[in-house]
């Protein structure tokens, strides 16, 4: 039995099921220790744009007035209860609908956008990363690590807001906003495809243009520490072609702290990048969030982290287990 | 090498890809129909849920007004008259405890049945049996032409909200939870039915059956923006016809790049006052407040931000261009800054200048934090001026600049100094405007103002009939005018932004007709709006 815990598979599920539990509970605490209450947060939001009504304020305060009601024991085994049964309540800010729904709604546009940016991102920066890494200090990679500093350091919201002005307003080439059309019906229609596709094309360009010089440096940098290893030189003494040894023996291994990396980034992928929906007017789970975040909407915002906590714990998992294929060295100590 | 060749190519190949497919997609967005679009900036949100439940707090907008109406309104941008609807004429009986409403006969619900007095009696029993409705209605009956309502008390105070007040059909409603429903598919009286929603936008399309008028604009659409920045740049390209956020420097980022077609028209429909606390010393003292009052220069806190956005008011706190009749003439004009008499109402209270600093009694420095929302530029621009000219009278006055959700904790908690943020709405009659501003029963009233005096004054300002109340009204102006529970500052101007590329008849100064509101206040003002243009 001891032995059986101690087995490193059971020991890995252990601690997977104690990390969700702390990021549920986690989760359940962080939005209430936010200071100001739903119904002041509506009620404020309301008056900014006209006058609210004594009707109003009273409809408000009795649909909202109670979420700080109960104690928070009362209100952590509700959740937890909650939790089980895939159902996370009604969304304060978009009351009555369903959290579920409303995380529905931004849960594919984000996926598409932030998820495809991601990708290309971490692809073609762990790329360009090989090919300085692979001859630290020749002309490529001088250039190269000069402008990814040069863009990594540059402030993602003004690359963003330089992007609309320049090739949305300016030219004209892009919309300005949102995630599609005006009058075009979201579905499998070309119309809106295209039109998707245009409206993803700045954001998407801005998540690159800001994320791939990361990719980039930390590749070459780990590129540039396995060219003298002694294996690298042992596969070109044999005379294999440069191609497989740079890609079969010398970024295999350099990769590999990359690939952990991007699991974490596959979480950021689920949160949204909060900046970029906002810059953009973007309808998915960022935009969302700081919804969420503004209206004081603890089940939104519960919704919210909890699907990104547990995504980050599941590409972690994936991660960890597809680690004991590519690195021959965990398996031995396995 | 020839592989370091072909590696690059493929990088540089992706990087080509990338472009082509960036170059291949310019050309103008939406092919526009034979008529005009009118589009609307309504949702100051990135995402929307749909929601077309009139007694949702969260309905979206166009919901009241383009597709349910209301019984009547008055007209905030002029002189506030009677605005009719679903109700042409009303009349006062029983001293303000009853009224009689005529409703237009020719009123019809989107299938073509009439819009009877049963549908407004039943709307009211509905309100009553949800507890949707403050308002102290007893009894509703049906009369000749419409409907006679009975109140617990008089009610002449409360005749813009009882205006405002949304009809629904009866064979309908009552079944429906009005916490719950989302209303999707939603049946109404107004000039529009509801045509798609996505997560962005709502359009409404014209009623070809509309029962009071032929509609002229066929379609309209209200979207989703949440960024000041793309506002701004979508009402200069006039992909946005109406608008109504703050947006900066709006003279010269909108009116002036087109100046015969852009046009911005505030419509001062509230007062925002600078707030102190009241439980706190020494501002419990009013010589403090007087000394602040005379020390504060409105026409600079109005020009920080936007010129002509906001206007400096007039002591009583109600607003002298559309008020001057209820005020008297000495008391109309703003205060003007005055240094001398400033410095002699904190004399009286203890504070003296010493090395350019006021210093009270305690040998203490008087110390003031202004609270307001740090995320709106426009009211941190307005409390950073006046900040500004407090310390430069030696006061060690500074601004606490926080997000929303700590501002209306903080305020909840009465934790501040000062707050400059909130602002109180006039309506047809200063009972609402002072009430919630001084009245202990409110909640609105952070400064913690608790008088008998301003009780009983708006007790009889509740009761007045409407010729009786400007009378009503003065002992509130003498409270404000000799206490200054609050110090008022400036009015505060909704900047609503149009254009007339695509529609021309919109409400000005020259003609102010309605407030060019897309129901975010008013669902009668948004269909006078509507039902008023012409294409261009």
């Amino acid at each position: 039995m001891t032995r059986l815990l101690g087995t490193p598979f059971v020991q890995r599920i252990g601690f997977y099921v104690l990390a969700a539990w702390s990021a549920v509970t986690i989760n359940f605490v962080l939005p209430r220790l936010m200071p100001g209450d739903p119904a002041s947060a509506i009620l404020f939001k309301m008056s900014e744009l006209g006058p609210v009504s004594e009707q109003q304020e009273e409809l408000v305060h009795r649909l909202f007035g109670g979420a700080r009601g109960q104690s928070w024991w009362h209100e952590y085994v509700g959740y937890l209860n909650g939790i089980v049964h895939l159902d996370f309540g009604r969304s304060i800010s978009f009351y009555p609908a369903t959290v579920s729904a409303v995380v529905k709604s931004g849960f594919l546009w984000t996926l598409l956008l932030v998820g495809s940016a991601t990708v290309i991102a971490f692809v073609l920066g762990t790329g360009l990363g090989i090919v300085a890494g692979w001859r630290p200090g020749r002309a490529l990679d001088s250039v190269g690590s000069l402008t990814s500093i040069f863009l990594h350091s540059l402030p993602y919201f003004w690359v963003a807001l330089i992007l609309v002005y320049v090739f949305s307003f300016t030219l004209g080439w892009f919309p300005l906003s949102g995630g599609a059309d005006i009058g075009v019906v979201p579905g499998f229609t070309p119309d809106f495809l295209n039109s998707a596709v245009r409206h993803a094309m700045l954001p998407a360009a801005t998540i690159v243009l800001t994320s791939v010089s990361g990719w980039m440096i930390h590749m070459r940098n780990m590129m540039a520490s396995v060219v003298n290893e002694d294996y690298v030189l042992l596969a070109q003494a044999k005379g294999l072609p440069g191609h497989r040894v740079v890609f079969s023996y010398a970024a295999r291994n350099a990769v590999l702290p990359s690939i952990s990396g991007f699991a974490v980034s596959i979480g950021m992928v689920v949160g949204g990048s909060l900046l970029t929906e906002m810059v953009f007017n973007y309808p998915g789970l960022g935009s969302l969030l700081n919804q969420a975040i503004v209206n004081v909407d603890y089940p939104l915002m519960q919704g919210l982290f909890l699907i990104i906590s547990l995504t980050v714990l599941a590409a972690n998992f994936v991660v960890d287990s597809l680690y004991v294929l590519i690195d021959p060295r965990t398996r031995e100590a396995a | 090498m020839r592989s370091r060749m072909k590696l690059t190519a493929v990088v540089a190949g992706l990087a080509v890809l990338s472009g082509l497919t960036a170059c291949s997609s310019g050309g103008a967005a939406g092919a526009a129909g034979s008529t005009p679009p009118l589009t609307v900036a309504a949702y100051s949100q990135p995402t929307l849920q749909p929601n077309f439940n009139p007694f949702s707090v969260n309905a979206l907008r166009g919901t009241i007004g383009l597709i349910y109406e209301q019984l009547f309104d008055f007209n905030t941008a002029h002189q506030n008259e009677f605005m009719p609807s679903l109700v042409t004429k009303y009349t006062w009986a029983a001293g303000g405890k009853a009224i009689d409403l005529a409703l237009d006969n020719r009123a019809k619900w989107s299938d073509g049945s009439a819009l009877t007095a049963d549908d407004v009696i039943f709307t009211f029993g509905y309100l009553k049996q949800h507890q949707l409705q403050a308002l102290p209605v007893d009894q509703v009956t049906k009369t000749a032409d419409g409907v006679h309502l009975t109140f617990t008390k008089p009610a002449y105070a409360a005749i813009q909200d009882l205006g405002r007040t949304v009809i629904v059909p009866k064979k309908i409603w009552a079944t429906k939870d009005p916490d719950t429903d989302t209303n999707l598919k939603p049946m109404g009286s107004g000039p529009y039915s509801l045509g798609q929603v996505t997560g962005q936008q709502a359009t409404f399309t014209a009623r070809s059956d509309y029962w009071k008028q032929k509609v002229p604009v066929p379609q309209i659409t209200y979207v989703t923006t949440s960024s000041t920045n793309l506002l701004t740049q979508q009402l200069v390209r006039h992909e946005i016809d109406l608008a109504y956020a703050g947006i900066p420097d709006v003279k010269n980022q909108f009116v002036q790049r087109a100046p015969a077609q852009n046009h911005l028209w505030p419509i001062y429909a509230s007062m925002k006052p600078l707030m102190l606390n009241l439980k706190r010393k020494p501002f419990d003292n009013v010589h403090v407040r007087k000394g602040l009052a005379l020390a504060i220069d409105r026409q600079a806190v109005t020009d920080a931000y936007n010129p002509g956005v906001y206007a400096p008011v007039g002591p009583t706190g109600l607003y002298q261009g559309t008020w001057a009749s209820w005020i008297a003439p000495t008391d109309r004009d703003p205060v003007k800054p005055d240094k001398a008499a400033a410095l002699a109402e904190f004399a009286q209270a203890g504070y003296k200048q010493q090395g350019g600093k006021l210093i009270g009694a305690d040998g203490k420095q008087l110390k003031l934090r202004i609270l307001t929302v740090s995320a709106f530029a426009d009211g941190m621009a307005y409390s950073q001026e006046l900040a500004g000219q407090l310390a430069a009278l030696g006061i060690d006055a500074a601004v606490n600049g926080v997000p929303s959700a700590a501002y209306t904790g903080d305020e909840d908690k009465r934790d501040f100094d000062a707050i400059y943020g909130d602002a109180f709405t006039f309506g047809t009659n200063p009972y609402t405007f002072y009430s919630k501003m001084l009245s202990a029963k409110s909640k609105t009233n952070v400064v913690g103002w608790d008088d008998p005096a301003t009780e009983s004054a708006l007790g009889a300002l509740a009761q007045a009939a409407p010729d009786a109340q400007p009378a009503a009204a003065k002992p509130l102006q003498q409270i404000m005018l000799n206490q200054l529970p609050v110090i008022p500052v400036a009015v505060k101007g909704t900047p609503y932004m149009y254009n007339t590329e695509h529609w021309t008849g919109w409400p000005s100064a020259e003609n102010p007709y309605t407030t060019p509101d897309p129901g975010a206040i008013s669902g009668v003002y948004a269909a006078k709006l509507f039902l008023s243009l012409k294409p261009a």
